[in-house]
Protein backbone atom coordinates (compact mmCIF):
# COMPACT_ATOMS: atom_id res chain seq x y z
CA UNK A 1 0.00 0.00 0.00
CA UNK A 2 1.32 3.29 -1.19
CA UNK A 3 1.16 6.00 1.76
CA UNK A 4 1.88 8.72 1.93
CA UNK A 5 1.16 12.33 3.70
CA UNK A 6 1.05 15.52 1.77
CA UNK A 7 1.58 19.11 3.93
CA UNK A 8 2.79 22.14 3.36
CA UNK A 9 6.91 21.68 2.79
CA UNK A 10 9.84 24.22 1.82
CA UNK A 11 11.33 24.35 -1.42
CA UNK A 12 14.18 22.12 -1.14
CA UNK A 13 12.58 19.52 0.51
CA UNK A 14 9.26 20.17 -2.50
CA UNK A 15 12.18 19.92 -5.07
CA UNK A 16 13.75 16.30 -3.20
CA UNK A 17 10.11 14.81 -2.91
CA UNK A 18 9.82 15.77 -6.48
CA UNK A 19 13.20 14.67 -8.28
CA UNK A 20 12.51 11.14 -6.01
CA UNK A 21 8.78 10.88 -7.48
CA UNK A 22 10.33 11.29 -10.98
CA UNK A 23 12.29 8.35 -10.76
CA UNK A 24 9.60 5.95 -9.54
CA UNK A 25 8.85 2.86 -11.68
CA UNK A 26 5.54 3.92 -12.84
CA UNK A 27 6.74 7.19 -13.82
CA UNK A 28 9.71 5.70 -15.57
CA UNK A 29 7.06 3.50 -17.59
CA UNK A 30 4.93 6.05 -18.23
CA UNK A 31 7.68 7.52 -19.65
CA UNK A 32 8.90 5.23 -22.35
CA UNK A 33 5.26 4.61 -23.04
CA UNK A 34 4.76 8.70 -24.01
CA UNK A 35 8.40 8.44 -25.66
CA UNK A 36 7.36 5.38 -27.75
CA UNK A 37 3.72 6.62 -28.91
CA UNK A 38 5.08 10.06 -29.97
CA UNK A 39 7.96 8.42 -31.80
CA UNK A 40 4.75 5.88 -33.68
CA UNK A 41 2.88 9.01 -34.47
CA UNK A 42 5.79 10.69 -35.62
CA UNK A 43 6.19 8.40 -38.25
CA UNK A 44 2.65 7.58 -38.75
CA UNK A 45 1.28 7.14 -42.56
CA UNK A 46 5.36 8.31 -43.59
CA UNK A 47 6.39 6.85 -46.73
CA UNK A 48 10.43 8.29 -46.25
CA UNK A 49 9.68 8.12 -42.33
CA UNK A 50 13.28 8.95 -40.29
CA UNK A 51 14.33 10.39 -44.29
CA UNK A 52 12.72 13.21 -43.54
CA UNK A 53 15.04 13.88 -40.56
CA UNK A 54 17.94 14.23 -43.09
CA UNK A 55 15.97 16.07 -45.52
CA UNK A 56 15.01 19.20 -44.14
CA UNK A 57 18.80 20.12 -43.10
CA UNK A 58 20.48 19.07 -46.39
CA UNK A 59 18.35 20.98 -48.26
CA UNK A 60 18.61 24.37 -46.63
CA UNK A 61 22.35 23.54 -46.27
CA UNK A 62 22.37 23.07 -50.06
CA UNK A 63 20.73 26.98 -50.96
CA UNK A 64 23.00 28.21 -48.40
CA UNK A 65 26.15 26.81 -49.37
CA UNK A 66 24.95 28.31 -52.87
CA UNK A 67 24.09 31.31 -51.72
CA UNK A 68 27.08 32.37 -49.42
CA UNK A 69 29.56 30.07 -51.53
CA UNK A 70 31.13 33.05 -53.13
CA UNK A 71 31.70 35.58 -50.33
CA UNK A 72 32.64 32.79 -47.54
CA UNK A 73 33.99 29.49 -49.18
CA UNK A 74 37.29 30.71 -49.29
CA UNK A 75 37.02 31.37 -45.56
CA UNK A 76 36.44 28.38 -44.14
CA UNK A 77 37.61 25.18 -44.91
CA UNK A 78 34.70 22.04 -45.13
CA UNK A 79 31.85 25.28 -45.74
CA UNK A 80 28.84 22.68 -46.84
CA UNK A 81 29.86 21.17 -43.26
CA UNK A 82 30.38 24.06 -41.15
CA UNK A 83 27.05 24.90 -42.18
CA UNK A 84 25.12 21.97 -42.00
CA UNK A 85 26.55 21.17 -38.29
CA UNK A 86 25.60 25.47 -37.62
CA UNK A 87 21.86 24.07 -39.09
CA UNK A 88 21.47 21.22 -36.85
CA UNK A 89 22.50 23.13 -33.96
CA UNK A 90 19.64 25.73 -34.61
CA UNK A 91 17.09 22.88 -35.45
CA UNK A 92 17.47 21.29 -32.84
CA UNK A 93 16.97 24.64 -30.18
CA UNK A 94 14.15 25.51 -31.96
CA UNK A 95 12.14 22.48 -32.47
CA UNK A 96 12.68 21.80 -28.90
CA UNK A 97 11.77 24.85 -27.21
CA UNK A 98 8.88 24.84 -29.69
CA UNK A 99 7.60 21.38 -28.28
CA UNK A 100 8.23 22.42 -24.98
CA UNK A 101 6.33 25.79 -25.42
CA UNK A 102 3.13 24.12 -25.31
CA UNK A 103 3.79 21.81 -22.66
CA UNK A 104 0.23 22.90 -20.34
CA UNK A 105 -1.59 23.04 -23.60
CA UNK A 106 -0.93 20.32 -25.34
CA UNK A 107 -1.17 18.36 -22.18
CA UNK A 108 -3.93 20.25 -20.56
CA UNK A 109 -6.30 17.24 -20.11
CA UNK A 110 -4.19 14.59 -18.84
CA UNK A 111 -2.06 16.99 -16.18
CA UNK A 112 -5.31 19.04 -15.14
CA UNK A 113 -6.61 15.13 -14.23
CA UNK A 114 -3.92 13.43 -13.19
CA UNK A 115 -0.92 13.74 -10.61
CA UNK A 116 1.97 12.12 -13.33
CA UNK A 117 5.02 14.72 -13.18
CA UNK A 118 5.11 17.23 -15.32
CA UNK A 119 8.71 16.71 -15.98
CA UNK A 120 7.56 13.41 -17.32
CA UNK A 121 5.90 15.49 -20.09
CA UNK A 122 8.82 17.42 -20.89
CA UNK A 123 11.48 14.76 -20.89
CA UNK A 124 9.23 12.88 -23.45
CA UNK A 125 8.38 16.11 -24.98
CA UNK A 126 12.14 16.53 -26.04
CA UNK A 127 12.46 13.31 -26.91
CA UNK A 128 11.90 13.34 -30.76
CA UNK A 129 14.05 16.29 -31.25
CA UNK A 130 16.94 14.61 -29.67
CA UNK A 131 16.67 11.70 -31.56
CA UNK A 132 16.60 13.76 -34.61
CA UNK A 133 19.80 15.75 -33.24
CA UNK A 134 21.30 12.29 -32.60
CA UNK A 135 20.63 11.72 -36.36
CA UNK A 136 22.20 14.93 -37.41
CA UNK A 137 24.70 14.81 -35.37
CA UNK A 138 25.81 11.22 -37.03
CA UNK A 139 25.71 12.43 -39.90
CA UNK A 140 28.10 15.51 -39.29
CA UNK A 141 30.20 12.70 -37.61
CA UNK A 142 30.27 10.90 -41.17
CA UNK A 143 31.70 14.48 -42.88
CA UNK A 144 34.00 15.11 -39.68
CA UNK A 145 35.59 11.57 -40.43
CA UNK A 146 35.19 12.32 -44.80
CA UNK A 147 37.45 16.17 -44.36
CA UNK A 148 39.66 14.07 -41.38
CA UNK A 149 38.86 16.25 -38.53
CA UNK A 150 38.07 13.23 -36.67
CA UNK A 151 40.62 12.63 -33.29
CA UNK A 152 40.54 11.90 -29.95
CA UNK A 153 39.04 15.01 -28.59
CA UNK A 154 35.44 13.86 -29.58
CA UNK A 155 35.05 12.26 -26.31
CA UNK A 156 34.22 16.28 -25.17
CA UNK A 157 30.88 15.83 -27.68
CA UNK A 158 29.05 13.75 -24.71
CA UNK A 159 29.28 16.55 -21.68
CA UNK A 160 28.35 19.30 -24.13
CA UNK A 161 25.24 17.74 -25.48
CA UNK A 162 24.26 16.56 -22.07
CA UNK A 163 24.78 20.46 -21.22
CA UNK A 164 23.09 21.60 -24.17
CA UNK A 165 19.80 19.51 -24.13
CA UNK A 166 19.75 21.04 -20.19
CA UNK A 167 19.75 24.00 -21.30
CA UNK A 168 17.03 23.54 -24.12
CA UNK A 169 15.04 22.21 -21.30
CA UNK A 170 15.67 25.39 -18.68
CA UNK A 171 14.91 27.79 -22.03
CA UNK A 172 11.69 25.51 -22.36
CA UNK A 173 10.22 25.19 -19.29
CA UNK A 174 10.36 29.32 -18.81
CA UNK A 175 8.92 29.12 -22.09
CA UNK A 176 6.08 26.87 -21.43
CA UNK A 177 5.10 29.40 -18.39
CA UNK A 178 5.22 32.14 -19.85
CA UNK A 179 2.87 30.77 -22.48
CA UNK A 180 0.61 30.07 -20.33
CA UNK A 181 0.08 33.57 -19.08
CA UNK A 182 1.23 35.38 -22.91
CA UNK A 183 0.17 33.62 -26.15
CA UNK A 184 1.26 35.93 -27.89
CA UNK A 185 5.02 34.70 -26.92
CA UNK A 186 4.61 31.48 -29.59
CA UNK A 187 4.89 34.13 -32.71
CA UNK A 188 7.42 35.90 -30.69
CA UNK A 189 9.50 33.05 -30.61
CA UNK A 190 8.84 32.38 -33.94
CA UNK A 191 10.28 35.48 -35.27
CA UNK A 192 13.30 34.64 -32.63
CA UNK A 193 13.81 31.54 -34.20
CA UNK A 194 14.10 32.92 -38.03
CA UNK A 195 16.19 35.71 -36.46
CA UNK A 196 18.44 32.99 -34.75
CA UNK A 197 19.96 31.82 -38.44
CA UNK A 198 21.13 35.39 -38.91
CA UNK A 199 22.56 36.13 -35.39
CA UNK A 200 24.33 33.17 -34.99
CA UNK A 201 27.38 32.10 -37.25
CA UNK A 202 26.00 29.59 -39.16
CA UNK A 203 26.89 30.52 -42.67
CA UNK A 204 29.68 33.30 -41.74
CA UNK A 205 32.43 33.21 -39.29
CA UNK A 206 32.30 34.97 -36.04
CA UNK A 207 35.91 36.15 -36.34
CA UNK A 208 34.68 37.84 -39.68
CA UNK A 209 32.51 40.98 -37.64
CA UNK A 210 33.77 43.67 -36.05
CA UNK A 211 35.21 42.89 -32.18
CA UNK A 212 32.19 44.75 -30.68
CA UNK A 213 29.42 42.60 -32.84
CA UNK A 214 31.67 39.47 -31.69
CA UNK A 215 31.11 40.24 -28.15
CA UNK A 216 27.05 41.39 -28.46
CA UNK A 217 26.76 38.13 -30.42
CA UNK A 218 28.35 36.18 -27.87
CA UNK A 219 27.17 38.01 -24.66
CA UNK A 220 23.39 37.69 -25.84
CA UNK A 221 23.20 34.95 -27.74
CA UNK A 222 23.25 31.67 -26.06
CA UNK A 223 23.77 29.54 -28.67
CA UNK A 224 26.59 31.11 -29.64
CA UNK A 225 29.48 29.27 -26.72
CA UNK A 226 27.59 26.28 -27.54
CA UNK A 227 28.20 26.31 -31.70
CA UNK A 228 31.81 27.51 -31.32
CA UNK A 229 32.15 24.44 -29.03
CA UNK A 230 30.33 21.98 -31.23
CA UNK A 231 32.16 23.20 -34.40
CA UNK A 232 35.79 23.14 -32.77
CA UNK A 233 34.98 18.97 -31.55
CA UNK A 234 33.85 18.56 -35.19
CA UNK A 235 35.82 20.54 -37.47
CA UNK A 236 39.06 21.76 -35.99
CA UNK A 237 41.84 19.10 -35.74
CA UNK A 238 43.50 20.42 -32.49
CA UNK A 239 41.91 24.11 -31.65
CA UNK A 240 39.56 23.46 -28.46
CA UNK A 241 38.80 26.69 -26.23
CA UNK A 242 38.46 25.11 -23.09
CA UNK A 243 37.62 28.79 -21.35
CA UNK A 244 34.56 28.51 -24.18
CA UNK A 245 33.58 24.62 -23.89
CA UNK A 246 34.21 25.12 -19.99
CA UNK A 247 31.26 28.97 -20.04
CA UNK A 248 29.03 26.17 -22.69
CA UNK A 249 28.78 23.46 -19.95
CA UNK A 250 28.49 25.85 -16.84
CA UNK A 251 25.84 27.87 -18.87
CA UNK A 252 23.99 24.93 -19.97
CA UNK A 253 23.48 23.71 -16.60
CA UNK A 254 22.98 26.98 -14.95
CA UNK A 255 20.23 27.90 -17.28
CA UNK A 256 18.59 24.42 -16.48
CA UNK A 257 18.24 25.25 -12.29
CA UNK A 258 16.89 28.73 -13.06
CA UNK A 259 14.56 27.12 -15.53
CA UNK A 260 14.05 24.18 -13.24
CA UNK A 261 13.22 26.52 -9.94
CA UNK A 262 10.92 29.32 -12.01
CA UNK A 263 9.19 26.23 -13.30
CA UNK A 264 8.09 24.66 -10.05
CA UNK A 265 7.59 28.10 -8.56
CA UNK A 266 5.15 29.22 -11.12
CA UNK A 267 3.45 25.45 -12.29
CA UNK A 268 0.63 25.29 -10.64
CA UNK A 269 -0.13 28.96 -11.37
CA UNK A 270 0.55 28.42 -14.71
CA UNK A 271 -1.78 25.22 -15.19
CA UNK A 272 -4.55 26.89 -13.59
CA UNK A 273 -4.50 29.43 -16.53
CA UNK A 274 -3.50 26.39 -19.20
CA UNK B 1 -1.42 3.85 11.99
CA UNK B 2 -4.32 6.40 11.23
CA UNK B 3 -7.50 4.86 10.24
CA UNK B 4 -8.25 7.93 8.18
CA UNK B 5 -7.49 8.12 4.84
CA UNK B 6 -8.66 12.34 4.09
CA UNK B 7 -9.05 14.83 6.19
CA UNK B 8 -10.17 18.01 5.15
CA UNK B 9 -10.75 21.55 7.50
CA UNK B 10 -11.65 24.50 6.46
CA UNK B 11 -10.49 24.11 3.30
CA UNK B 12 -11.30 27.14 0.31
CA UNK B 13 -10.39 27.72 -2.89
CA UNK B 14 -9.99 30.81 -4.97
CA UNK B 15 -9.18 31.33 -8.68
CA UNK B 16 -7.98 34.03 -10.51
CA UNK B 17 -9.74 34.54 -13.76
CA UNK B 18 -8.55 36.84 -16.21
CA UNK B 19 -11.64 39.15 -16.89
CA UNK B 20 -10.65 39.67 -21.31
CA UNK B 21 -8.81 37.80 -23.51
CA UNK B 22 -4.93 38.34 -22.86
CA UNK B 23 -2.59 39.41 -25.98
CA UNK B 24 0.34 41.58 -25.84
CA UNK B 25 -0.85 45.25 -26.20
CA UNK B 26 -3.73 44.56 -23.33
CA UNK B 27 -1.21 43.35 -21.02
CA UNK B 28 0.89 46.36 -21.90
CA UNK B 29 -2.14 48.18 -21.58
CA UNK B 30 -2.94 46.92 -18.26
CA UNK B 31 0.48 47.53 -17.18
CA UNK B 32 0.89 50.62 -17.79
CA UNK B 33 -2.39 52.03 -16.46
CA UNK B 34 -1.65 49.78 -13.26
CA UNK B 35 -4.64 47.64 -13.43
CA UNK B 36 -5.31 44.14 -12.52
CA UNK B 37 -6.56 42.13 -15.54
CA UNK B 38 -7.75 39.59 -12.98
CA UNK B 39 -10.17 38.82 -10.64
CA UNK B 40 -11.09 36.26 -7.48
CA UNK B 41 -13.59 33.45 -7.79
CA UNK B 42 -14.30 31.28 -5.24
CA UNK B 43 -14.95 28.35 -5.78
CA UNK B 44 -14.90 26.10 -2.49
CA UNK B 45 -15.70 27.49 0.89
CA UNK B 46 -14.77 26.23 4.74
CA UNK B 47 -15.10 22.90 3.44
CA UNK B 48 -14.57 20.19 6.77
CA UNK B 49 -14.86 16.37 6.60
CA UNK B 50 -12.96 13.22 6.20
CA UNK B 51 -13.01 9.55 5.23
CA UNK B 52 -12.00 6.31 6.95
CA UNK B 53 -10.00 3.79 5.18
CA UNK B 54 -12.42 1.55 3.44
CA UNK B 55 -15.72 4.26 3.55
CA UNK B 56 -17.49 4.48 0.13
CA UNK B 57 -18.32 8.49 -0.50
CA UNK B 58 -20.36 9.77 -2.74
CA UNK B 59 -20.34 13.49 -3.87
CA UNK B 60 -23.48 15.05 -5.21
CA UNK B 61 -24.50 18.22 -6.69
CA UNK B 62 -24.98 20.36 -9.18
CA UNK B 63 -23.08 21.32 -12.28
CA UNK B 64 -20.52 23.78 -11.03
CA UNK B 65 -20.61 23.43 -7.49
CA UNK B 66 -16.83 22.69 -7.44
CA UNK B 67 -17.01 18.65 -7.19
CA UNK B 68 -14.18 18.43 -9.26
CA UNK B 69 -12.38 21.14 -8.13
CA UNK B 70 -12.83 19.10 -4.86
CA UNK B 71 -11.59 16.15 -6.08
CA UNK B 72 -8.58 17.73 -7.87
CA UNK B 73 -7.29 18.95 -4.69
CA UNK B 74 -7.60 15.74 -2.78
CA UNK B 75 -5.54 13.97 -6.13
CA UNK B 76 -2.78 17.40 -5.54
CA UNK B 77 -3.85 18.27 -8.75
CA UNK B 78 -4.71 21.96 -7.63
CA UNK B 79 -3.25 23.60 -4.55
CA UNK B 80 -5.50 24.37 -1.88
CA UNK B 81 -5.84 28.93 -0.82
CA UNK B 82 -6.76 27.99 2.57
CA UNK B 83 -6.93 25.09 4.98
CA UNK B 84 -5.75 21.91 6.40
CA UNK B 85 -5.91 18.62 3.68
CA UNK B 86 -4.33 15.61 5.21
CA UNK B 87 -4.34 12.67 2.22
CA UNK B 88 -2.92 8.93 3.60
CA UNK B 89 -2.97 7.13 0.49
CA UNK B 90 -2.49 7.79 -2.47
CA UNK B 91 -5.87 8.11 -4.84
CA UNK B 92 -6.02 7.20 -8.65
CA UNK B 93 -8.98 9.18 -10.43
CA UNK B 94 -10.77 8.40 -13.52
CA UNK B 95 -11.95 12.21 -14.38
CA UNK B 96 -12.55 12.09 -18.31
CA UNK B 97 -11.89 8.58 -19.93
CA UNK B 98 -10.10 10.03 -22.60
CA UNK B 99 -6.77 11.25 -20.94
CA UNK B 100 -4.48 9.66 -21.86
CA UNK B 101 -5.38 8.20 -25.28
CA UNK B 102 -4.53 8.91 -28.20
CA UNK B 103 -6.69 8.44 -31.43
CA UNK B 104 -3.67 8.08 -34.01
CA UNK B 105 -2.59 5.14 -31.83
CA UNK B 106 -4.25 1.41 -32.29
CA UNK B 107 -6.34 -0.13 -29.74
CA UNK B 108 -3.37 -2.26 -27.93
CA UNK B 109 -1.12 0.49 -27.26
CA UNK B 110 -3.84 3.13 -26.09
CA UNK B 111 -4.28 0.40 -23.31
CA UNK B 112 -0.02 0.40 -22.71
CA UNK B 113 -0.79 4.72 -22.76
CA UNK B 114 -4.14 4.91 -20.73
CA UNK B 115 -2.69 2.00 -18.45
CA UNK B 116 0.56 3.60 -17.37
CA UNK B 117 -1.07 7.04 -16.59
CA UNK B 118 -2.68 5.08 -14.08
CA UNK B 119 0.04 3.48 -12.65
CA UNK B 120 -0.30 0.19 -14.60
CA UNK B 121 3.23 -1.22 -16.02
CA UNK B 122 3.38 -3.37 -19.37
CA UNK B 123 4.22 -6.20 -18.08
CA UNK B 124 1.04 -5.88 -16.24
CA UNK B 125 -0.92 -5.05 -18.64
CA UNK B 126 0.14 -7.60 -21.33
CA UNK B 127 -1.04 -10.07 -18.31
CA UNK B 128 -4.38 -9.05 -18.20
CA UNK B 129 -4.58 -7.46 -22.00
CA UNK B 130 -7.51 -10.34 -22.98
CA UNK B 131 -9.59 -9.71 -20.19
CA UNK B 132 -9.15 -5.56 -20.61
CA UNK B 133 -9.99 -6.52 -24.07
CA UNK B 134 -13.36 -8.79 -23.59
CA UNK B 135 -14.37 -6.59 -20.73
CA UNK B 136 -14.79 -3.80 -23.42
CA UNK B 137 -15.61 -5.73 -26.40
CA UNK B 138 -13.36 -4.46 -28.26
CA UNK B 139 -11.14 -8.11 -29.03
CA UNK B 140 -11.05 -7.78 -32.81
CA UNK B 141 -10.66 -4.34 -33.20
CA UNK B 142 -7.54 -4.38 -31.43
CA UNK B 143 -5.40 -3.55 -33.76
CA UNK B 144 -7.81 -0.52 -35.24
CA UNK B 145 -6.97 3.22 -34.70
CA UNK B 146 -8.78 4.89 -31.38
CA UNK B 147 -9.93 7.18 -33.92
CA UNK B 148 -12.12 4.47 -35.67
CA UNK B 149 -14.00 3.90 -32.21
CA UNK B 150 -17.44 4.97 -30.60
CA UNK B 151 -17.25 7.49 -27.47
CA UNK B 152 -19.11 4.51 -26.20
CA UNK B 153 -16.34 2.02 -27.27
CA UNK B 154 -13.48 4.60 -26.31
CA UNK B 155 -14.73 4.60 -22.53
CA UNK B 156 -15.68 1.31 -22.32
CA UNK B 157 -12.36 0.95 -23.18
CA UNK B 158 -11.21 3.58 -20.12
CA UNK B 159 -12.81 2.14 -18.07
CA UNK B 160 -12.20 -1.26 -18.56
CA UNK B 161 -8.49 -0.56 -18.36
CA UNK B 162 -9.04 1.31 -14.91
CA UNK B 163 -10.84 -1.39 -13.47
CA UNK B 164 -7.53 -2.97 -13.50
CA UNK B 165 -6.10 -0.47 -10.94
CA UNK B 166 -4.60 -2.02 -7.55
CA UNK B 167 -4.49 1.12 -5.76
CA UNK B 168 -6.45 1.56 -2.84
CA UNK B 169 -8.41 4.66 -3.16
CA UNK B 170 -10.02 5.18 -6.69
CA UNK B 171 -11.95 8.39 -7.36
CA UNK B 172 -14.73 7.77 -9.69
CA UNK B 173 -15.62 11.77 -11.18
CA UNK B 174 -19.12 10.91 -13.21
CA UNK B 175 -17.21 8.06 -14.91
CA UNK B 176 -20.44 5.99 -16.26
CA UNK B 177 -22.15 8.79 -17.75
CA UNK B 178 -22.16 7.29 -21.18
CA UNK B 179 -21.93 3.88 -21.27
CA UNK B 180 -24.92 1.62 -22.87
CA UNK B 181 -26.85 -0.81 -20.88
CA UNK B 182 -24.76 -4.11 -21.69
CA UNK B 183 -21.97 -1.89 -20.60
CA UNK B 184 -23.60 -0.99 -17.19
CA UNK B 185 -24.17 -4.38 -16.69
CA UNK B 186 -20.67 -5.70 -16.71
CA UNK B 187 -19.57 -2.31 -14.70
CA UNK B 188 -22.00 -3.50 -11.64
CA UNK B 189 -20.16 -7.07 -11.10
CA UNK B 190 -17.03 -4.63 -10.78
CA UNK B 191 -18.75 -1.58 -8.43
CA UNK B 192 -20.58 -4.52 -6.56
CA UNK B 193 -16.57 -6.17 -5.59
CA UNK B 194 -15.62 -2.51 -4.74
CA UNK B 195 -18.49 -1.97 -2.62
CA UNK B 196 -17.85 -5.20 -0.59
CA UNK B 197 -13.82 -4.19 -0.64
CA UNK B 198 -11.47 -2.29 1.72
CA UNK B 199 -10.84 0.06 -0.61
CA UNK B 200 -11.55 3.66 0.02
CA UNK B 201 -13.79 5.09 -2.87
CA UNK B 202 -15.15 8.61 -3.89
CA UNK B 203 -17.55 8.97 -6.39
CA UNK B 204 -19.37 11.83 -7.76
CA UNK B 205 -22.55 11.23 -10.29
CA UNK B 206 -26.09 12.54 -11.36
CA UNK B 207 -26.91 9.13 -11.17
CA UNK B 208 -28.52 8.70 -7.37
CA UNK B 209 -29.89 5.21 -7.62
CA UNK B 210 -26.15 4.05 -8.70
CA UNK B 211 -24.46 6.01 -6.10
CA UNK B 212 -27.32 5.11 -2.95
CA UNK B 213 -26.47 1.21 -4.05
CA UNK B 214 -22.74 1.90 -3.67
CA UNK B 215 -22.05 4.50 -0.95
CA UNK B 216 -22.46 4.76 2.58
CA UNK B 217 -21.90 8.79 3.07
CA UNK B 218 -22.57 11.37 1.05
CA UNK B 219 -21.89 14.83 0.71
CA UNK B 220 -23.97 17.15 -0.77
CA UNK B 221 -22.02 20.29 -2.12
CA UNK B 222 -24.00 23.43 -3.09
CA UNK B 223 -22.23 26.57 -4.62
CA UNK B 224 -19.12 25.86 -2.92
CA UNK B 225 -20.44 25.31 0.17
CA UNK B 226 -21.57 21.75 2.30
CA UNK B 227 -24.81 21.75 2.39
CA UNK B 228 -25.16 18.57 4.25
CA UNK B 229 -23.41 15.03 4.88
CA UNK B 230 -24.38 12.09 6.46
CA UNK B 231 -25.48 8.81 5.60
CA UNK B 232 -26.35 8.50 1.58
CA UNK B 233 -29.58 8.09 1.49
CA UNK B 234 -30.14 10.37 3.67
CA UNK B 235 -28.04 12.97 1.96
CA UNK B 236 -29.26 12.25 -1.55
CA UNK B 237 -33.28 12.15 -0.34
CA UNK B 238 -32.70 15.60 0.65
CA UNK B 239 -31.13 16.70 -2.18
CA UNK B 240 -33.73 15.08 -4.60
CA UNK B 241 -36.18 16.68 -2.67
CA UNK B 242 -34.84 20.21 -2.93
CA UNK B 243 -34.06 19.18 -6.86
CA UNK B 244 -37.68 17.98 -6.86
CA UNK B 245 -38.96 21.39 -5.63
Amino acid sequence: MQDKVRRKIGFSKQLKTRLGRLFIRSNRHLFVELVRAKFKITDHNSILGILWNIILPISTMVILYFVFRSTFEHQIRAYPFYILLGLSVINFFTMATSHITKLFSSNREVILNSTISREIFILADIAIPIYKFIIELIICFGFSVFYGFFSVKFFLLIPLLISYIVFILGAGMILSLIYCFIRDIEHVWFIFCRLLLFITPIFYKLEGLSFLMRKVLYIFNPLVPFLISFRQIFMFEDKIDMINYSYSLLFGGFFFILGYMIFISFENIAMEKA
Amino acid sequence: MSNICIKVEDLSKRFLVLKTEKTFLRTLNNLLRRESFKKEMWILHNISFEIKKGEKLAIIGKNGCGKTTLLRILMGIYGKTSGYLEVNVEPKALFKFWIGLNGELSVIDNIYLFGTVYGMDRHFLNQNMDKILDLAGLYDLRFSSLKELSNGQTQRLALSVFFQSKSNFLIFDESLVFVDQVFANKCETYFEELAASDKTVIMTSHNSSFLRKYCHTAIWLDEGYIRMSGEANDVIDKYEEQMGS
